[in-house]
Order: structure tokens, then sequence, then C-alpha cells
């Protein structure tokens, strides 16, 4: 049977599955299940239950309870307002004021979370309120807040960086470490896009008249250093190679958990909320994890992957078409499923092209990640933009037109990493052990 | 009218034994937590690497998917895709999402199976872990096989649900 052949019947299968409503995990299972039972047959849907097993219990993705169940703690015990709270006079003096702490809190609040709606939902949550108030238009809140939740899953630790290390066979410390130059070339760029915007536009923000105190400086101090110091814990130990970065993850997790009794925030019911989000989460993410692992034993059996590499190469288009193409295909995707569904999806298929065309799996990595992020926030549909509207309340159209740049940013950032790759691999090259 | 007093007895007790198992799942995490802290303080001080943190880490993740699963499935935490099914008429919506779930039932059903089948191997082939703790490999998959079949409990109670139109 012709792999064109296997894709297109298992594709089209999945799609009517999904649109008709089943959860995509299941959805993924039944498509797989299909594959085992009637283009395999034989024994091969006994092995179901070995490849159930063995996607589930993986050490590397112990490492997504583990950082879930970290953030989950922070937030609960009031982490975001202080870091806004604290950032904000700082950041706050810059042309574009509060926007431009916007992506700064978001930036290290993604050092904290490992998702990006996550990020763009908690400090939006925080922020919006106040900002109206002060008279910020509010598109541009909306946009400093989509933008800066792509930070989330580019700046570690990483969700989705997590599965992709443990699907592709990548070190998560290393596809970790190539995050953090291409987030703060991210961060850095979108507050260069607001400071030149409101230099244009200044009836965009309010004038801002608080001079800086000593006050805040202490504030500062109480509120982000904690912060700061857990964030530098976590990445810094898988830097060092002291721990892998599951271990950095449970330690995150009891340092959030020492800080919230620190802040005397702490109390069962956080620690028990925010381990059952952490539950949850994780779930749903490894549901999708095997359902896709079971579609991905088929088409590894019937060689589909290997066959495609091969038809694609032997058309004789250049690297660089070929991951336009893939540009392209993500954005539809983005329409349509979140980022960990789709990544999980598509690597089986892709990796094998990937490699066989010579790109490094660290540095494709962080493609993929920046990749799906734009595809959450794209029109028509990006999975994104309905959080962001659900939380801001602003015109669906308003949002549209107001996250354009930030993609268009993150665009132009995939591109220069492409021209540039040494931006993404430099610091992993550095790392210890 | 009888029957649908048993059905709602069923998905009360169902949504609560979901709820415990959910329960069972976050303590899991929090005991994952303190291993693999334990593992790296042994590891520094004795510097001695006994890979224990890292076995019986992946068996607690397979008992956290698992037995989370129908606390999930409970609490509409399994994502899926309803732009498309919002436009239907409120009846055809209702008609695919029991079509639906009941083939989420029988694949349930199916990964109940293999998982089953997986134990008994593993039991019969006496599968061991490779590390000190040696731990025969049925028990914690055991684990995931009771997940599964409260998993199946769940969409059976969800799939009622839609049929006898009962709020939650």
């Amino acid at each position: 049977m012709s792999s064109t052949f296997v894709i297109a019947i298992l594709t089209s299968l999945l799609i009517v599955l999904l649109v008709l409503g089943q959860h995509i995990c299941f959805a993924l299972a039944t498509v797989g299940f299909v594959g085992l039972f009637f283009l395999l047959g034989g024994n091969a849907p006994r092995s179901s239950g070995l490849i159930m097993w063995h996607s589930a219990a993986h050490f590397v993705l112990v490492a997504v309870p583990m950082f879930i169940f970290m953030g989950e703690i922070l937030t609960r015990i009031g982490l975001a307002s202080r870091l806004y709270a604290g950032l904000g006079p700082m950041l706050g003096r810059l042309p574009g004021g509060l926007l431009i702490s916007n992506i700064g809190s978001c930036a290290v609040f993604a050092a904290i979370s490992g998702s990006s709606l996550a990020t763009a939902a908690t400090i939006g949550t925080v922020a919006i309120p106040t900002m109206e108030q002060r008279g910020y238009d509010r598109g541009m809140i909306v946009g400093s807040l989509a933008g800066g939740g792509t930070l989330g899953i580019l700046i570690p630790p990483s969700i989705i960086m997590i599965i992709y290390g443990a699907l592709a066979s990548e070190s998560v410390g290393r596809l970790f470490m190539g995050g953090v130059i291409p987030g703060v070339i991210s961060a850095g760029l979108f507050m260069l896009y607001i400071m030149i915007r409101v230099r244009a536009q200044p009836h965009l923000v309010p004038r801002e008249e608080t001079a800086f105190k000593i006050v805040q400086l202490r504030r500062l101090f109480a509120d982000v250093l904690p912060a700061f110091a857990l964030i530098f814990m976590v990445l810094g130990s898988i830097y060092l190679g002291v721990t892998t970065p599951t271990e950095a993850a449970a330690w995150g997790a009891a340092g959030a958990i020492l800080l919230g009794l620190g802040y005397r925030k702490l109390t069962w019911q956080i620690v028990k909320e925010g381990a059952l989000s952490a539950v949850q989460t994780t779930s749903m993410i490894l549901l999708i994890v095997i359902g896709a692992s079971l579609i991905s034993y088929v088409l590894a059996n019937l060689a589909v992957p290997r066959q495609l590499a091969t038809a694609v190469l032997s058309l004789g288009i250049g690297k660089l078409w070929i991951l336009t193409l893939l540009v392209l295909l993500y954005l539809v995707l983005g329409c349509f499923l979140d980022g960990a569904s789709i990544m999980i999806l598509t690597l089986p298929v892709i990796m094998p092209l990937i490699r066989s065309l010579g790109f490094d799996g660290v540095w494709f990595g962080v493609i993929l990640t920046i990749l799906l992020e734009v595809a959450l926030l794209t029109p028509p549909v990006g999975m994104n933009l309905y959080v962001l509207q659900k939380i801001s309340k602003a015109d669906f159209g308003q949002l549209i037109l107001a996250t354009i740049p930030y993609w268009l940013i993150d665009i132009a950032l995939i591109a220069l990493l492409t021209a540039c790759p040494t931006l993404v691999l430099w610091l992993p090259g550095k790392m210890i052990g | 009218m009888k029957m649908r007093r048993t059905v709602k007895v069923f998905l009360t007790q169902s949504d609560r034994i979901s709820g415990h198992s959910g329960f069972v799942a976050a303590m899991m995490v929090v005991v994952m937590m303190l291993i693999i802290i334990v593992e790296v303080v042994v590891r520094t001080l004795f510097s001695v690497s006994t890979l224990i943190g890292v076995e019986v880490g992946e068996y607690l993740l397979a008992a956290v998917v698992f037995l989370g699963a129908s606390y999930t499935l409970r609490e509409k935490g399994h994502i899926k895709i309803d732009l498309v099914l919002k436009r239907f008429k409120e009846k055809n919506q209702k008609v695919l999402n029991l079509a639906t779930m009941g083939l989420t039932l029988i694949i349930t059903i199916l990964l109940a199976r293999y998982g089953w089948h997986l134990i008994i191997q593993s039991y019969t082939l006496k599968t061991e872990a490779w590390s000190v703790l040696r731990t025969p490999l049925f028990i914690p998959q055991s684990v995931m096989v009771v997940g599964i079949i409260l998993l199946l409990m769940q969409v059976g109670a969800e799939l009622l649900r839609q049929l006898y139109n009962v709020q939650e």
C-alpha cells in the first residue's frame, strides 16, 4: 500500500472524528485502532497495551506534572500580582508604560509557567482592569498580552519543549537553553514595537507621572527577587548539569511551596487544587500522546515516515522551500488544534524528514515552538485568540488587528533564526555536563 | 421512571468515584515530587545513584495519567473541537455527541482489553524492571488498567447523562 494512500485514509478519518466533536485523545486512539486492526492486522492490536505503557511511563515526561504543579502553586500564592506590582514601576517608566511592563511580566512569568495561555491569562487578569481604568487603548493591551503570552512556551521551562524532547529524543535541557536567547530577542522586539508605535500615536497610552521612589525599589526586591531566585535555581541546575530537567522541576515545585510558606499564603487547599490541576493537564496531554503513538506505531510499521521523507527529498526542492511549506502547514493546523496536539500529531511524520534534510533537532524544536505560537494567534481562528477574547472582552476584529504585529515579529524571528542558527545553538553548546 | 432513578444513582456514584481517583492521582503528584527530591539529595550527599527515583517516577506518572483520566473527563478537561459542532441544530448535536461517545466507549473497552493482555503477559513472562528494585512490571501496569476501567465507567456515565438528559 502506498504511503500517500495510508496517510490520506487515516487523516480523513481523523478529521471527520475531530470535526464531529470526539475528544482529541479518543479520536486519535480510534484512528490508531483502525490502523492496527485493518492496516496491520494479525497480532498488531495486542501491541497497544505495551505502546500505552511506554508512552505514559516515560521519565522525561515526569517533568510535565512537576512544572505545572510549580506554576499552579506560584499562581495561587499570588506571585503574578506581586511580579506585576514589582515590575510595573520599573518598566512602566519607559515609553509605552504598562504595556512594556506587560511584556516584561509575561517574560518573567514565562520562566515560571510552562504554557502561553497560562501566562497571558494570569498576567491578563491582573493587568487588564488596572490598565483600562488608567485609559490605555484596549487593542494595545490585548496585543501586548498576546505577544507576551507567546514568550510563555519559548522561555523555559516549556511544556511543549518537554513533549518535543520526549517524542524526538532530543535533550530537554538543551531545548530549554536553546529557547532562552530567542525568547529574550522576541521580548526585546515586542518592547521595541510598542515604543515605536506609542511614539507615533501618543494618544494610545495615558501619561504616567509616577516618579521612582526608594519605597518601590524595596518592594521590587521583596516581590521580584524570590521569583528570580527560583528561576535561576531551576534553570541554573539544568545548565550546570547538576540535575535533569525533571529533577529541576521537582525542586522548582518544592521551591514554590517554600515560597508560599514564606509569603504566608500557602494552604492545604492551594496544594490540593494545584496538584489536581496538574493531574488534569498531564492526563489530557499524555492521553493525546498515547493516542498519537498508536497511530505512529502503525505508520512506522508501514514505513510511511521514511517513504515520505524519501519522496519529499526526491522532489529536489530546496530546504528553505520545504521549511516554508511546513510553516504554512502549521499555520493551517493552528486554526483547529491546540499547540501540544499539533506537535504530538505531526512530529512522528515530520521528524524523519527534518533529520534527512540535515536540520539540527534542537534548532527545529525551538523553531517549531515559535511556529506553534504564531499558529495559535493567526486568524481566522487561532485558539489563543479565543482565550484572550474571553479574558479581555475585546471585540474579535480589534483583537485580530492588535495581534498582527506580534506574530509578524515572531515570523521575522523564525527567519532570523533560520539565517543564523547560532542564536539558538550557542547556549546549549555552552552547557556543562 | 425506575430506570431513570437507577441511572441517576449510577451517575452520582461514578462522579464520586472519579473524584476520589483524581484525588489519589493528585497525591501521587506530591509523592512524585518528594521522591525525586530525595533521590537528588542522596545522589549529591553520598554520590550514589539509585535510579529508584527514575523508576518510581515513571510508575507514578503512568498512575497519574490513568487514575486522573476519569476525573479529567468528569471535569471536561479532555479537549475537543466544538467549533463545527456548535453550528449544528441542538438535536443533531445531541445525536453526534452520543455517536462519538459511543465510539469512545468501544475504544476504551479495547484499551482495557489490551491493557489486561499486557498485565497477563508481564505476569507469565515475569517481566521485571531493570533497576535495583527489580519491580515485577505487572504491578504498576495493573494500576494503569484500573485507571482505564474507571475511565470506562465515566465514559459510560457521560453517555447515559446525554441519553437520559440528566443535568449536572
